[in-house]
This record gives structure tokens, C-alpha cells and sequence, in this order.
């Protein structure tokens, strides 16, 4: 981020998130992401009038999932609101959402960032739904898709505790990690699973917070972070001029990577939020025990450095994922050298997984653990291991296919490792003479040797022990 | 009633294009509806929660996660009053805001 002058940006941010269940809000018509458009629809979610709404239990029980794993305050009743406009994509000219009332409120989500404990406040979660999806063509036309009308979504709403727009981005990525681990919502941004509304404003330490603005539909970690980092220069250099910040609604254009301000109508009070007729209180009390919380991701991160005596970082990593964090620990249920498996997995292994996802991994955690478990009884070194991952992911077949198939075990037997340091010995006495003359940088060339012996089956470490035991030693071991 | 009702405000909120003989008999309507309900104003409330649902105790029913088919396609478009590939077709709103400043 560029220079702040000295000012400090304080954002808050609105987070929908698309509920991931078998039928709409309100409805019971399937939400199947990716049908023919317009096949998905019914009275309700196409807003006919006199047709009723009802409630699916499934969004309320994942809406407590969210509650509870945020530390909120569970509303037990709670109501639901008409939020009036017009537009298009809502057909009854209200969205059902929450307003006062909300499933819960005063939570937080707790992370690090930039080396410090962060805590941001969640104000409330909120059930709404979602309009339908709209196409704007170039003639001045609407095309509209109901299949998307009534989907569940939650809006999950922060306090002002973001100090940075990196630190919103992390906030965001902690969160989805949250809803996934919860499987409340796969979060797929590219599909709009997750968006992002934010506010921010700037001012002066020891000031009153500044005006807010609020910046529309961000719809990936870029285009949060870079429209909050373009916003927060622009609000300073309005302010710099001399000028005052306007509150208004403005809208990210990822091509330009600026705010525009968006043309709109409504303010608060045009939206005549009041009480859904249509739907009586909701009481959440028989559902508080039809769910469980799965471990959340930091309570497995720092089980993960209690356990397995990982590195924090380490833990870090393997817990992004719920799915990675499984295949570790089926990974490694009779491995000896945890920490070597822990790094292999994300040194080696992880690129390959995010390429195409877990699911899609070919190689399985036993197979994995297989060819760990050949270099932890010393058949093969961690170097060759490298090779045989290589061939395992291309040709599908097992690690001990592979290294006996052909060949490839350590040289296992002492025996024979110090015959051919003995041979490597006898054959280069000018290399012997240069060492014990105090050049030891000659060992290399002789592990070599003695390498090209074992056709790179030894473990080169061992070699060298043996090595230097020899030519210290004088006459041989 | 003391805020002056804004008729351009509520069109524009409302995405209607009124003339100005509509504008004129829509006003004087809003206005008689509003003061009907200014009335209500008159009624002692001291005291009185408010009630948004008549029925004390009673919850609304939720129903199990279970899709079942909705309309068929072709009659649902066939009462739109305008489609292209299956998909309604309304004018854009964004037309409106172009061509007004
Ligand atoms: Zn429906």
C-alpha cells in the first residue's frame, strides 16, 4: 500500500455467503448451480402474488453452525423484514431478509495477522435471498434467470475492526476457511458462492472516524483488496486537497482498478423495511442441538503442533484445507517421522493437490504413507523418493511396485557399502593423498565414486560417514 | 404530515415515467391515502408494544430440505411478456439512468 500520510483506514466489512442446500429459502424448488435458466422456478420464487413463503430448516440449522462458530449471541426468536425496491431481478419488489432481529449478533472471528492476535466483531447474521441473476446486453435490455431467485444466502455483517486492506483480505480468506470446514458453503468465489460488500473511511489518529463509503460487489480476494487500497488513497487524497468525502455507494471496476460512484435512488429509509406478514417469528430453540461443530481450523492447527510436535507454520498450512488435513492424518497414522511426512506433503505433494484438487489426487494417503514408510526403514533415500512420487502420480502404480520392479532399494548391506569404499579408496590415491593433506573438499569427488558404485542407490550420507571413517581412520574401517 | 411528499422521488424509486397530468392526480391521491393513515396517529399507544403478528406464541413452520419439481418452463415463459433463449427480457434499468441525468 502506498504512502498514508499519516492517516488510519478503518473498514467493516458485508459478507454474503450462498447457503449450500438441496432447495431455495423459501421454496422447494432445487438449486442446482448450473441449469438451463429458467427450469428452477415456481410461484414463489417468481414472486406471483398470493404465493407463501416457507422456511427451510436446513438454512436455519447452518445459519447456527456460522452463529456458533463465530461466538455469537444465538437470537432464539427472531423476525424476518420486507426490504422494498424495485428492480428487475426481484420480482415481488421486496427482498425477505432480516433487519432488527437478526438469527444472532455480537460475534467475532479471532486471526493472526502480520505477526499480531486480531479480533474483529461480528455485528449480526442475517437470513435473506437472493435475487435472480441479471444479464445487461448491449441494446438496453434486462435478461433475467429465476433459477438463481430465493437461494439461501447468510449475510454476515462486521464491525469497523479492519485496519488495512490486506488485513480485510485475510479476514475474508479466514472466514471462508470457516464456512468450509463448516460445510456450510464450498465458497466458490468464481460462482458468486462468496461476495463481499465493504465500507471504509480514513482519518487522523486521535480523529473522528472519517465519512464512509461503501464499495459494491467484490467478487474475489483481488478485487477487495485492490478496490479498498484504490479507495483508501482516493478518500486521502480528497481530503488532502482540502476537499470533504462524500457518503455514497460506489462501485470496483476490475478493468480500471477504480471506485466509481454508483447512481443510486435508494437511501435507508426508502427501502420501508417492516415485519414480514407473510412469515410469523422464527423460534430457533428445537434446532440449538440438531447440529454439531466439526474442529474448527485453528483448534485442529494447534492440535496438529500439540500432537505431532509440528511447526506452527507447518500446522498452519496443513489445516487450511479440512480434506488436507485428513490426508495428513491418515498420511501418517504409522509413519515414525511425522515431521519429514509433514514436509514432504507441503514441499512436495501440495502444489501438485492444488492443481487439481484433492479429490482428484491420484495417489491415496496409504500409498503416500507406503513410500514414506521405504524411506523411513532406509530401502530407498529421500532423493530417489522424489523420482518414485514422480512415476507414482504419472503411472499410477504403487511406490514398492515401483522400487522393486526395478531395482531401485539401497544398497542395503554395510558389507557391501564398505567394499566399494575401499574400492573408491584404493582407486583415486591422489584424491586420498590431497585429503589428508587437509584438502577435505575432495570427499565430494570420492562420494561420487563411490555413488557410481551403487548406481545412486546409497544413501549419499551414509557413504560420506563411512568415508571419512576410512581415510581418518587410516587403513580402511 | 410534514415532510412534503417528493411525487419525483417516489416515481424514481418506483421507475415510472410520469406525465405531468399523471403526476398531478397521483399527488393528490398519495396525499389523501396518507392522511387517511395519519389518523392512526390519533390513537393513544402509551405503553403499547407494538404487535407486528396477532398470534402471541406462535412460530412460524419451517419445512425439510427436500426439492420437488417446480413449473414447467414453457408455461412460465409463456406469460412473460417478453423472453429471449428462455430468459425473461425486461427493459434494463440501467437505460432509465442513462438517459436521465
Ligand atoms: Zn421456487
Amino acid at each position: 500500500m502506498k504512502s498514508l500520510n499519516g492517516y488510519e483506514v478503518v473498514i467493516g466489512l458485508e459478507i454474503h455467503v450462498e447457503v449450500d442446500t438441496q432447495t431455495k429459502l423459501f421454496c422447494s424448488c432445487s438449486r442446482e448451480y448450473g441449469r438451463d435458466p429458467n427450469t428452477q422456478v415456481c410461484p414463489v420464487c417468481l414472486g406471483y402474488p398470493g404465493a407463501l413463503p416457507v422456511l427451510n430448516e436446513e438454512v436455519v440449522i447452518q445459519g447456527l453452525k456460522v452463529a456458533r462458530a463465530l461466538r455469537s449471541r444465538i437470537n432464539e426468536v427472531s423476525q424476518f423484514f420486507r426490504k422494498n425496491y424495485f428492480y428487475p431481478d426481484l420480482p415481488k419488489g421486496y427482498q425477505i431478509t432480516q433487519y432488527t432481529f437478526s438469527l444472532a449478533e455480537d460475534g467475532h472471528l479471532e486471526y493472526q495477522f502480520e505477526g499480531s492476535q486480531r479480533r474483529v466483531r461480528v455485528e449480526r447474521i442475517n437470513i435473506e435471498e437472493e435475487a435472480a441473476k441479471s444479464f445487461h446486453t448491449e441494446d438496453g435490455y434486462t435478461l433475467l434467470d429465476f433459477n438463481r431467485s430465493g437461494i439461501p444466502l447468510l449475510e454476515i455483517v462486521t464491525r469497523p475492526d479492519l485496519r488495512s486492506p490486506a488485513e480485510a483480505r485475510t479476514f475474508l480468506a479466514k472466514l471462508r476457511q470457516l464456512i468450509r470446514y463448516l460445510e456450510v458453503s464450498p465458497c466458490d468465489m468464481e460462482k458468486g458462492h462468496l461476495r463481499a460488500d465493504a465500507n471504509l473511511s480514513v482519518h487522523r489518529p486521535g480523529e473522528p472516524l472519517g465519512t464512509k463509503v461503501e464499495i459494491k460487489n467484490l467478487n474475489s480476494f483481488k478485487a477487495l483488496e485492490d478496490a479498498l487500497t484504490y479507495e483508501a488513497q482516493r478518500q486521502i487524497q480528497v481530503l488532502e486537497a482540502g476537499g470533504k468525502v462524500v457518503q455514497e455507494t460506489r462501485l470496483f471496476d476490475e478493468s480500471t482498478g477504480q471506485t466509481v460512484a454508483m447512481r443510486t435512488k435508494e437511501e435507508e429509509m426508502d427501502y420501508r423495511y417492516f415485519p414480514e406478514p407473510d412469515l410469523l417469528p422464527l423460534n430457533v430453540t428445537a434446532y440449538l442441538n440438531r447440529f454439531e461443530l466439526p474442529e474448527l481450523p485453528w483448534e485442529k492447527s494447534a492440535r496438529f503442533v500439540r500432537e505431532y510436535g509440528l511447526r506452527e507454520d507447518v500446522a498452519e498450512v496443513l489445516t487450511q484445507e479440512r480434506a488436507l488435513a485428513d490426508y495428513f492424518e491418515e498420511m501418517v497414522r504409522d509413519l515414525k517421522d511425522i515431521a519429514q511426512a509433514a514436509n514432504w506433503l507441503v514441499n512436495r505433494v501440495l502444489a501438485d493437490i492444488k492443481e487439481r484438487s484433492l479429490e482428484e489426487f491420484p495417489i491415496r494417503p496409504s500409498q503416500m504413507a507406503e513410500l514414506l514408510s521405504l524411506v523411513e526403514s532406509g530401502r530407498i533415500t529421500l532423493n530417489l523418493a522424489k523420482d518414485v512420487y514422480e512415476r507414482m502420480l504419472q503411472e499410477g502404480r504403487s511406490a514398492r511396485d515401483i522400487v522393486e520392479s526395478e531395482g531401485l532399494e539401497v544398497v542395503s548391506t554395510e558389507e557391501e557399502l564398505q567394499k566399494f569404499v575401499a574400492e573408491a579408496v584404493e582407486e583415486n590415491p591422489e584424491l586420498v593423498a590431497k585429503f589428508r593433506k587437509g584438502k577435505e573438499g575432495v570427499i565430494g569427488p570420492l562420494i561420487g565414486a563411490v555413488m557410481k558404485k551403487t548406481r545412486g542407490k546409497a544413501d549419499p550420507k551414509r557413504v560420506r560417514e563411512l568415508l571419512l571413517k576410512a581415510l581418518r581412520g587410516g587403513s580402511g574401517a | 404530515m410534514n415532510r412534503k411528499l417528493d411525487i419525483d422521488h417516489i416515481a424514481r424509486l418506483a421507475k415510472l415515467d410520469l406525465s405531468p397530468e399523471e403526476r398531478v392526480r397521483l399527488r393528490r391521491d398519495l396525499e389523501r391515502i396518507l392522511s387517511y393513515v395519519e389518523t392512526l396517529k390519533e390513537v393513544p399507544v402509551e405503553g403499547v408494544d407494538p404487535l407486528p403478528y396477532p398470534h402471541e406464541g406462535h412460530f412460524q413452520r419451517m419445512r425439510p430440505d427436500t426439492p420437488r419439481p417446480g413449473l414447467n418452463r414453457n408455461d412460465v415463459i409463456r406469460l412473460a411478456p417478453d423472453e429471449l433463449f428462455f430468459l425473461f427480457r425486461t427493459p434494463s434499468p440501467l437505460r432509465g439512468l442513462k438517459k436521465k441525468p
